[in-house]
């Protein structure tokens, strides 16, 4: 019953968020940058699921007669050293480039935006604990961190996930914890302390729901971040590992060929910029639309 | 117009009768810088190829990897080639002391000591002791007759260094006081290394002119192939090394560049670890060796520039003790096919492809290996590392199948013995055969160049048809120079010696 | 005038006691964690597989597992691993860094050869990032919604968007490769040649230097926009000014406050971009060392390289605390 109370309270809360809703939809597609973004991301994640039906090419089988051929109306971006087709190697390469930059925020959300939740509501010496492991981890510059743990873990998809989730285990805790202090002393959940409700519940309730906002903007920036890290991780040779395709690794290949076969390079490039700026417009979108103190400029 | 004509005539028949010309700084690019400059404790061609015209050897292998004179002008061995006497000739160290019998012990013995831990400790083992007799005079003792020692001996990291600037110093990693014709100036990290012209040198020309011609040679270095290409075009630097495979046919067909190189001594294979079924059965060893395109990867992974089939073993074609036939010369799927049926393995299999994604030359073939293998029902499931993790690896034979090589080998029993002799720590696929082992061992002790011959050449049959390794191919190297650099010559050993006698075109 | 800046006694506030005691602290504070930087990098390092004896080696058929294990003990690597720690922490505080494990060299020499090279890429950086964000940003707030801020806005989403290592490539390929202009890798020290080194810094340094010069208009932008609705500048207005004036003489000044520090905290990504560039262009600087270290397992020199670049990454953000205390009065030393 003592329950019951709090979660009406916290139902409350989030039918006041519904009514918003519809203002943050509106908000968020009638701002075009927000909605460009949603569609160039859309049109990576297309291209990198459904590549096997968007084009006749495999990516790894080699194709020796068809050597760094320039872009041509069979090879859009023209071939690779090995004869293989660039856009074909592009589509799939952003499997690599997508699952890992997914993966590894999910895994900085998991774990970064659970320690900044327990930060943010417990205080004390919970709170100084977890930020003081934040702040080490914030304190290495990212990408020679990522480059450590590469190097200590090897590569390999699941490393490089790890490596580059842990580089942003700090940042979503800060923000997860930002969120967490502000809602905390909100009427809603001293009430449900007081009658007893059970932590965990609360969390779910009402401050998990509050700090959702910024942690989705969170999520769409460090995803961009994520693409451009997992790229410069597989320029340097220590991410995705060859044969398989991924758009670091084809510029760095690529950079070989360089006068003989710019495409092959510039094309992974202009992939890796266009996502990224998908993500970013796509974050600034949803944080003007979810922010309530941004107002129409 | 007729005057241009008359002076470009007149140029060029004063290059073709020229007589090599005195000064000028040759602008070397490298591709690595050094490994450490101490050349008895790397083992890294890069610390050889710019250190091997400041030190000398006591004895040289020249252009065709024949043995000629070096600190020694001359030697002799017992009869039973037990003992091998060295007399030097007259040379001094760059600060100007005499090089003495003294120094070449030293060297040698510096070498050879576990505690000095030099990569190339085992290339003495067989030396007993080596006692200077006088100033000139060396003596080499010998355990067993061992015909490899003078082509150890002439390994241009296997230098004489003076006794008395180790000892002053502890090492020579920064230090480098040698006697040859180019005196250290100055290193760099990953900016220059620079050398210059050192005036008490013992060599001379054929005119009897005193070498080398150059004034000095600046190293530079630009890891990445473009850089390096895209340097020589521009004449950033008059010669650079290791032209890429793909730039050999552009930067050729440039007037402003000159491409040299071609075969060097290494070889590249398939190497199985002859322990572990199915590849404990000649059979499925044999059925690779038909299976596998040789020639696609030489114009697919190399660029057809890049290397040349293999058409023996180890032995790079062309040279003295090889062997030009070998029943694996072109692709037959079909035979491969009914040596795996005999073999019991019709239905195919799988295995484990252990490759090192650091060196191109290594990786990029696997992946056309793998497509040739797939064509007779056997997936290679390749499995990528660094050369750093791959390397202890491959040595702990902790391997099923691999790609790997090895380079730099001069001798026979280098190229043979090391990988495929039942007793050697190099054997890392564990092969053993008493007949190759025996044969091996013979060529060891045999002085007659035409006896070794008929024994290598025997043992490299056996080995073909036991097929320890399937024999990809043999790395080509090339360099590039602007046309003012005159004299260069390559050496197919990697050795950058030539520089001894490269001089500038006004 | 509204001038704070101008009103600040620079190098009187630094010499005074309570700075003095903050700095004191903060120097203090950053101990421990270099401290832990070392004993993690330390850990790290000890725990990857493979070591820098296999590259030692070089080709294998010089290589047996017997002279393996000798390498190792004669370098020490079977010893405990908190006794390595102990042997390694010990020299450091002696000044001795050690030498590296492949080549033998002087560790602390090499980083000494090393750091300049960094530090002019950083510094270059930051001031094509500064010269360019400036003006950018400034213009487009004072033009904000017209054509002039949608410019500034798409340099800015191209310049965040872009990779460094591919602006580098692209930057080779235009003015080495195309136009033959700058050479695309080598390096020349700046004091033996200074024309001919700004030639091969120049790219590496515009490689950097945009995509910083993208997020610094970013922030420019927006706290231009921020401080032109204050009240100073709103009365400067008032006062008839002119608009440029009042752009540059009121609003500017006291936007630069936030800016100045914001990029100095951009310093810890601006050293993990050199670390890229250095590698793309061939420079000797110290982000190439600890890579190649990394890379080779030559562990002396990570830990030297990754204790210099910590503790310069800390040198900044106290730099910065100081900057921003001597700017901002409501700062207490605390």
């Amino acid at each position: 019953m003592h329950d019951g109370a709090a979660l009406a309270s916290a139902r409350a809360a989030s039918a006041r968020r519904r009514s918003d809703r519809w203002r943050t939809l509106r908000l968020f597609l009638t701002r075009s940058a927000g909605g460009v973004g949603l569609l160039m991301v859309l049109a990576a994640l297309i291209g990198a699921i459904f590549a096997p039906y968007l084009t006749p090419y495999d990516a790894v089988t080699l194709d020796p007669p068809a050597r760094l051929q320039g872009p041509s109306a069979e090879h859009w971006l023209g071939t690779d050293q090995l004869g293989r087709d660039t856009f074909t190697r592009i589509l799939y390469g952003g499997r690599a480039s997508l699952s890992v930059a997914g993966a590894a925020v999910t895994f900085a959300l998991l774990v970064g935006g659970t320690l900044g939740l327990l930060a943010g509501f417990y205080r004390g010496w919970v709170d100084a604990l977890i930020m003081r492991i934040t702040d080490v981890l914030l304190s290495f510059p990212a990408v020679l961190l990522a480059i450590a743990l590469i190097a200590f873990l090897g590569a390999g998809f699941t490393n490089l996930v790890l490596a580059i989730g842990i580089v942003y285990v700090g940042p979503f805790a800060r923000v997860a914890r930002g969120a967490v202090l502000t809602v905390r002393e909100e009427l809603f959940v001293e009430a449900s302390r007081a009658l007893g409700s059970r932590d965990w519940r609360i969390i779910i309730a009402a401050v998990l729901p509050s700090a959702a906002a910024p942690l989705i903007v969170e999520v769409t920036l460090r995803l961009a971040y994520a693409i451009l890290a997992e790229a410069s991780l597989s320029f340097l040779g220590l991410g995705t590992q060859p044969p398989t395709p991924s758009w670091g690794l084809m510029v760095s290949d690529g950079r070989r060929f360089l006068a003989l076969g710019p495409w092959a390079t510039i094309a992974p490039g202009l992939a890796i910029m266009l996502v990224v700026l998908g993500f970013n417009l796509l974050g600034d979108g949803l944080r003007d639309a979810l922010d309530p103190r941004v107002k129409a400029r | 117009m007729k005057r241009t004509i008359f002076v470009t005539l007149a140029l060029l028949l004063g290059l073709a009768l020229a007589q090599p010309q005195f000064g000028g700084t040759l602008r070397v690019g490298m591709q690595t810088d050094p490994v450490g400059l101490d050349p008895h404790l790397s083992n890294a061609t890069a610390t050889r190829n710019m250190l091997e015209n400041t030190y000398d050897t006591l004895v040289m292998h020249d252009e065709t990897l024949a043995i000629v004179p070096g600190l020694a002008e001359s030697w002799e061995a017992s009869d039973d080639l037990l003992q091998w006497t060295f007399h030097l000739r007259e040379a001094r160290w760059h600060d100007g002391e005499a090089v003495t019998a003294d120094d070449v012990a030293f060297s040698i013995m510096r070498i050879k000591d576990p505690e000095v831990a030099s990569p190339r400790s085992g290339n003495f083992a067989v030396v007993e002791t080596v006692e200077a007799i006088d100033d000139r005079t060396v003596v080499f003792t010998l355990s067993q007759p061992f015909t490899p020692l003078l082509s150890f001996l002439a390994q241009s990291l296997n230098v004489i260094v003076p006794r008395h600037v180790v000892e002053a110093n502890g090492d020579l990693q920064n230090v480098t006081i040698g006697s040859g014709p180019f005196r250290f100036v100055e290193y760099l990290p990953q900016t220059r290394l620079v050398l210059e012209r050192f005036d008490d040198y013992w060599g001379v020309d054929a005119d009897g002119r005193a070498l080398p011609y150059l004034d000095g040679i600046t190293f530079t270095f630009y890891p990445d192939p473009t850089a390096r290409t895209t340097a020589i075009a521009t004449g950033d630097v008059d010669w650079i090394e290791y032209v890429p495979a793909v730039d050999v046919l552009s930067l050729d067909a440039d007037p402003n560049v000159e491409v040299v190189g071609g075969l060097a001594a290494n070889f590249r294979s398939v190497q199985f670890n002859t322990t572990i079924p199915p590849f404990d059965d000649h059979r499925v060893r044999q059925a690779f060796a038909y299976a596998i395109d040789k020639q696609a990867v030489v114009d697919l992974a190399l660029f057809g520039t890049g290397g040349v089939v293999a058409r023996g073993t180890t032995v790079p074609a062309g040279n003295f003790y090889a062997v030009e036939s070998t029943p694996y010369d072109t692709r037959d799927v079909e035979k491969a096919r009914a040596l795996l049926a005999e073999a019991g393995l019709a239905d195919g299999f799988e295995f484990d492809f252990y490759i090192t994604s650091t060196y191109d030359f290594l990786r990029d073939p696997a992946e056309i290996i793998q497509s040739n293998l797939a064509d007779i029902g056997v997936t290679a499931t390749i499995r990528m590392e660094d050369w750093s993790i791959f390397l202890p690896n491959y040595i702990a034979g902790d391997f099923v199948v691999l790609v790997s090589g090895s380079s730099g080998q001069t001798d026979p029993d280098a190229f043979l013995y090391t990988p495929f002799h039942s007793e050697s720590a190099n054997n890392f696929g564990k092969f053993s055969d008493a007949r190759v082992d025996e044969l091996l061992e013979a060529g060891r002790q045999e002085p007659d160049p035409e006896v070794r011959r008929e024994l290598y050449v025997e043992a490299q049959e056996r080995i073909l048809e036991l097929s320890p390794h399937v024999f990809l191919f043999h790395s080509a190297q090339y360099s590039a120079h602007r046309p003012r650099v005159q004299g260069y010559v390559h050496f197919p050993n990697t050795s950058y010696l030539g520089f001894r006698t490269t001089w500038l075109a006004n | 005038m509204s001038d704070r800046l101008a009103a600040l006694p620079l190098t009187h506030a630094i010499l005074r006691p309570p700075m003095l005691i903050f700095l004191g602290r903060r120097t203090l504070l950053a101990i421990p964690s270099l401290l832990g930087v070392a004993l993690v990098t330390f850990i790290l390092m000890r725990s990857v597989p493979g070591d820098v004896v296999t590259s030692l080696l070089g080709d294998v058929q010089d290589v047996t597992p017997e002279r393996l294990a000798e390498l190792r003990r004669m370098f020490g690597l079977d010893l405990p691993i908190h006794v390595q720690f102990g042997q390694w922490l010990g020299a450091v505080l002696q000044g001795d860094l050690g030498s590296s494990l492949r080549t033998g060299r002087s560790i602390a020499g090499d980083i000494a050869l090393r750091f300049p090279v960094t530090l002019q890429l950083t510094l270059m950086s930051l001031a094509i990032a500064l010269t360019l964000a400036l003006p950018i940003g400034v213009t487009a707030a004072r033009y904000r919604g017209r054509w002039p801020d949608y410019l500034g806005s798409a340099f800015v989403l191209v310049g965040l968007a872009l990779p460094n290592f591919f602006l580098a490539i692209l930057l080779i390929l235009l003015f080495s490769l195309h136009l033959g202009w700058l050479p695309p890798a080598g390096y020349v020290p700046l004091l033996e040649d200074p024309a001919e080194n700004m030639r091969r810094m120049l790219l590496p340094s515009l490689s950097l230097g945009l995509i910083l010069a993208a997020a610094t208009t970013r922030i420019m932008r927006s706290t231009m926009l921020e401080v032109l609705g204050r009240d100073y500048v709103r009365t400067a207005r008032a006062k008839g000014l002119e608009e440029r004036v009042v752009t540059l003489r009121h609003a500017l000044r006291n936007a630069l406050i936030p800016v100045v520090t914001v990029v100095g905290l951009q310093f810890g990504s601006l050293l993990g971009g050199t670390v890229i560039i250095e590698q793309v262009f061939s420079l000797p600087g110290i982000g190439r060392f600890a890579l190649e270290g990394i890379n080779l397992r030559d562990y002396p020199v990570v830990q030297g390289a990754v204790l210099v670049i910590a503790a310069a990454f800390v040198f900044v953000n106290l730099l910065v605390d100081v900057i921003y205390a001597l700017i901002d009065p409501r700062v207490r030393y605390a």
